[in-house]
């Protein structure tokens, strides 16, 4: 489309999933920076070490995974909300949150929330805002799929009652039906644009045409599921071509996820623009380049 | 085995030299660090402490003071330029935790190495070799090795000299053949010349056979690891050096001028090609 390419942070989106086809299209597309949420794998884990050694490769392989495309990788760590209905892993997992959440590049405490509304949920919901206030850490609010508006309510409900400013939270997954409450109570709104479900990024754009640019982020969430981690990307243009302002886009798909997680002190923009990317030098043979192959000179290939 | 190191300071006397180190550099950092260490004792806090360096001390290159270390460095051809100021701070840190004891010291460093991002890995192999109990330590610097993080692999395999006194064998020989495999500089493994042996001599060949049959260049520097044990069976590997690029050559004739094997030395017979050594090719 530009021939200036437009600057993009996917503030959601689980790579550990994804392939370095992916990365590669991201990094075309003009995505600088991602930020992963810890999240549930779709496997159920049943030992807390299963957690620690997710939680290491979020802030280990992960992150260099992404480096080596030029894009500079942050995580949130935390308790999803599926697995903190299995209490006794909970217990143990909240005690080694501590551990990673001090780390660099870890940029706030998510994503926690609501999945079925049940009363460990909530338990563990409130410990981790808890543990987000002591450390200062600005926290990813995931919100249910099913019962989604009360939920969202009652997430923000939670916030308020346990004393962290909204300025310090972000929403996750709204609709047209949640964003406006959301914005009303100072809280910042992230929209999920999955291909046929949740969000299109027709709708997004309507929602930006409503209200406005503030506060508001777009993300893929893009994981294991049928999903598309070019949506930021996509929706960026789609907005372009329907006439939203090019200020306002850029707050949407960049400035505003860059100036709320940089509340962790953990996010500048320098880091992209120093990141140099050296397949060459030091990653070749059993690293993400197999035998024989050709290093890329830019983010773009790998022959 | 090499020798084990014996450092000829003190912890305290080290633990003093690196604080002024860093308040060389700004006495806000010795300040931030020495308050972190005095207020907190539990290995929890120290846990904390060693995470949170970078938010108060940045990554940038520092100068040891004089006398640090004291003169351990030049005898452990460790180098005095690589350190940070973060790595600093986080030696400084370890070396204070490992007044608590062997046992508990022992079982700090294991949990700082199953949660550390890779700067942590990085500061804490580079450091090993001046903690306390290191040589109980030698499984989690092999296992560091199998990284694929090629910036942690090279804070063990090169310009450290933890490996070349501590590893036996196999892992050292493994070692030599990642960095060659990876394309790293192996001229600064400390102690490669040194720890030369037959099944070394024999992998680094048998890599290059197959790199050439995949129609693959060789780093020639390869060869290094071969000195002492190339025999008249490698003549044709020899020979194909000699016919082959300007550095190449050079390495052939290197080999057969250090060799005393007849068929090799007759190679470059009254040949004069002055006096080579690894660093100079």
């Amino acid at each position: 489309m530009n021939n200036t390419k437009r600057k993009l942070i996917d503030p959601h989106v689980h790579m550990t999933s994804r392939t370095t086809n992916d990365y590669q299209a991201m990094a075309e597309s003009g995505i600088v920076a991602v930020i992963e949420p810890a999240f549930w794998l779709g496997q159920p884990r049943t030992e807390v070490g299963s957690f620690k050694d997710y939680f290491s490769s979020l802030i280990g392989w992960e992150r260099f995974r992404a480096s080596q495309f030029g894009i500079k990788h942050y995580c949130t760590i935390g308790l999803n909300s599926k697995e903190a209905n299995n209490e006794a892993l909970a217990e143990k997992v909240l005690e080694i949150l501590p551990l990673f959440l001090c780390k660099e590049g870890v940029v706030g405490v998510g994503e926690i929330g609501y999945d079925d509304q049940t009363e460990l949920e909530d338990r563990y919901f409130r410990k981790q805002i808890e543990i987000a206030l002591e450390l200062e850490m600005p926290v990813q609010v995931h919100t249910p799929h099913r019962d989604k508006k009360q939920g969202t309510t009652k997430s923000m409900d939670v916030c308020t009652e346990m004393g962290i400013k909204p300025d310090m939270v972000v929403i996750d997954h709204n609709n047209e039906e949640t964003v406006k409450e959301v914005l009303d109570r100072g809280f910042w709104a992230a929209f999920t644009i999955y291909p046929h479900t949740k969000m299109g990024n027709e709708r997004m754009v309507e929602i930006v045409k409503q209200y406005g640019s503030e506060k508001i982020m777009v993300n893929s969430a893009a994981d294991w599921g049928i999903s598309d981690p070019l949506s930021v990307y996509k929706t960026a243009n789609l907005m372009e071509s329907m006439g939203i302002s090019a200020i306002d886009i850029n707050k949407v798909v960049y400035q505003n996820a860059l100036s709320f997680f940089a509340k962790s002190g953990q996010m500048k923009e320098e880091d992209w623009s120093r990141l140099n990317i050296d397949q060459t030098g030091k990653f070749q043979g059993n690293s993400i380049l197999r035998g024989g192959q050709q290093p890329g000179v830019n983010p773009n290939i790998i022959v | 085995m090499l020798n084990k190191f014996r450092p000829n300071y003190s912890l305290d006397q080290l633990i003093d030299d690196l604080y002024k180190t860093l308040s060389d550099l700004s006495t806000t950092y010795e300040q931030w660090l020495f308050k972190k260490l005095h207020e907190n004792t539990n290995s929890g806090d120290i846990y904390f402490a060693f995470s949170l360096v970078p938010r108060f001390i940045p990554r940038i290159s520092i100068k040891l003071r004089e006398g640090c270390f004291s003169n351990s460095l030049e005898e452990l051809k460790h180098s005095k330029e690589y350190w940070s100021a973060d790595q600093i701070a986080r030696l400084i840190i370890l070396l204070k935790a490992s007044k608590s004891g062997e046992q508990k010291f022992q079982e700090l460093l294991q949990m700082l190495l199953s949660t550390a991002d890779y700067n942590e890995q990085i500061s804490i192999y580079k450091s090993m070799i001046f903690l306390p109990y290191h040589e109980l330590m030698i499984n989690n610097v092999i296992d560091g090795l199998r990284s694929n993080i090629g910036e942690v692999f090279d804070s063990i395999a090169l310009k450290n000299c933890y490996p070349s006194m501590y590893f036996e064998e196999a892992a050292w020989n493994q070692m030599v053949l990642k960095a060659l495999f990876i394309g790293r500089p192996i001229g600064e493994i400390i102690g490669i010349d040194e720890r030369i042996n037959a099944r070394l001599s024999q992998i680094a060949i048998d890599l290059a056979h197959e790199r050439w049959a995949a129609g693959r260049e060789v780093n020639p520097d390869l060869w290094r690891v071969t000195v002492g044990y190339l025999d008249e069976t490698n003549l044709n590997d020899i020979k194909r050096l000699l016919s082959g690029n300007e550095k190449e050559q050079i390495v052939g004739k290197y080999l057969c001028s250090v060799s005393s094997v007849d068929s090799l030395k007759k190679l470059v017979v009254g040949q004069s090609f002055g006096k080579y050594s690894w660093e100079q090719i």
